[in-house]
């Protein structure tokens, strides 16, 4: 349930929550879902960016993102096992 | 030696239902990115009008949350600022008799010059700080006769940014203070031309030769008809080992409450 809520948010927050909290809320989902990382990312940059004008930054943190939310959702995964 | 062998393949066994599981996740997410950005260069306009639902929804959550904000001021906060509001109003009437008595009278000497401009009214779905980049987008789009490059001004006409992308519905908006942007403009009463810079956040930043008279509370001027104000200067920053000093420029529109803006195609 919990996993769900996160992911929920995490996809809607880009479009109704501050830039930073989407952030967050991303980091947030992304730690149980590593895909959702860049998928957001991509999600935003297709929405809001502007070829030529700006860099992708979105997508670049996404991409840099996964492999720390890899990381982070096998530890929380491990400590579940764990307890 | 065959107990650990069998736990092994045991737990392969179980791990292997798990990743079968989150195999087809991964790859629905996979899919779902290759759809987005075929949508993104194939059908540009669409992914906009899929969300512009929740853009929506979400400025009337905020709205619907300013409003139960102002009902849960406290009752003296209120008086007060409803009379502080009367006084201005008092104020605001009389200052515009007079200048509509000084417009008839200039009209009466240069003729009637007050037709509004050709420009089409769009209304902005998102904005700073939920749009990152400093980016607006707005509902007009090439359909309704937007162009890329079209200036975009918000309220009094006051210079915002420019089209960027035209898609059919809808279109994006890069702002003058998107950062890196450079614009061109002048500051203070002598009007010492300044290259402004985007910082993000609806700020600018431009250096000038420290011997300019720019002050704090100063305009700040972009070309348009004529020179246009943009903003004011908030802060001067002088370094005593630089022949220059950087001046902070606070827009006059706000960018982060922007409800409609007017595109003048080009």
């Amino acid at each position: 349930m919990m996993r769900i809520a996160a992911v929920a948010l995490a996809v809607i927050a880009p479009f109704l929550f501050p830039w930073p909290l989407a952030l967050v809320l991303a980091f947030a989902g992304a730690a149980f879902v590593p895909l959702l990382a860049p998928l957001l990312g991509i999600l935003v940059d297709s929405v809001y960016w502007i070829p030529g004008a700006t860099f992708p930054y979105a997508t670049l943190l996404g991409l840099i993102g996964f492999p720390a939310a890899l990381a982070v959702h096998r530890f929380m995964k491990t400590r579940i096992m764990a307890a | 030696m065959k107990m650990p062998f069998s736990r092994t393949r045991r737990l392969l066994r179980r791990n292997a239902l798990l990743d079968a599981e989150r195999g087809l996740i991964g790859l629905i997410l996979v899919a779902i990115m290759a759809l987005i950005l075929i949508a993104r260069f194939a059908f540009p306009g669409a992914l906009t009008a899929l969300v512009s639902p929740v853009w929506g929804a979400g400025t009337a959550l905020t709205a619907a949350t300013g409003g139960a904000a102002a009902y849960l001021a406290d009752r003296p906060t209120l008086i007060g600022e409803r009379d502080r509001l009367l006084l201005e109003n008092e104020a605001l009437v009389q200052n515009n008799r007079m200048l509509a008595a000084k417009a008839a009278d200039l009209e009466r000497l240069l003729g009637d010059r007050s037709d509004a401009g050709p420009g089409i009214l769009a209304g902005v779905l998102a904005r700073p700080p939920v749009a990152p980049y400093d980016v607006l987008v707005v509902d007009q789009g090439s359909e309704d006769g937007v162009t890329a490059g079209s200036l975009v001004s918000g309220p009094g006409g006051v210079p915002v940014g420019t089209v960027e992308e035209a898609l059919p519905g809808s279109s994006r908006v890069l702002l003058y203070s998107a950062p890196g942007r450079q614009t061109e403009g002048w500051a203070g009463t002598v009007r010492t031309p300044v290259r402004l810079e985007g910082i993000g956040g609806g700020i600018y930043r431009a250096s000038i030769a420290q011997d300019a008279a720019v002050i704090v509370g100063d305009t700040v001027y972009v070309p348009g008809p004529g020179s246009i104000p943009i903003g004011s200067v908030t802060s001067v920053t002088y370094d005593p080992s630089s022949p220059r000093s950087v001046i902070e420029v606070r827009p006059y529109v706000n960018i982060f409450t922007l409800p409609w803006v007017t595109i003048q195609p080009l």
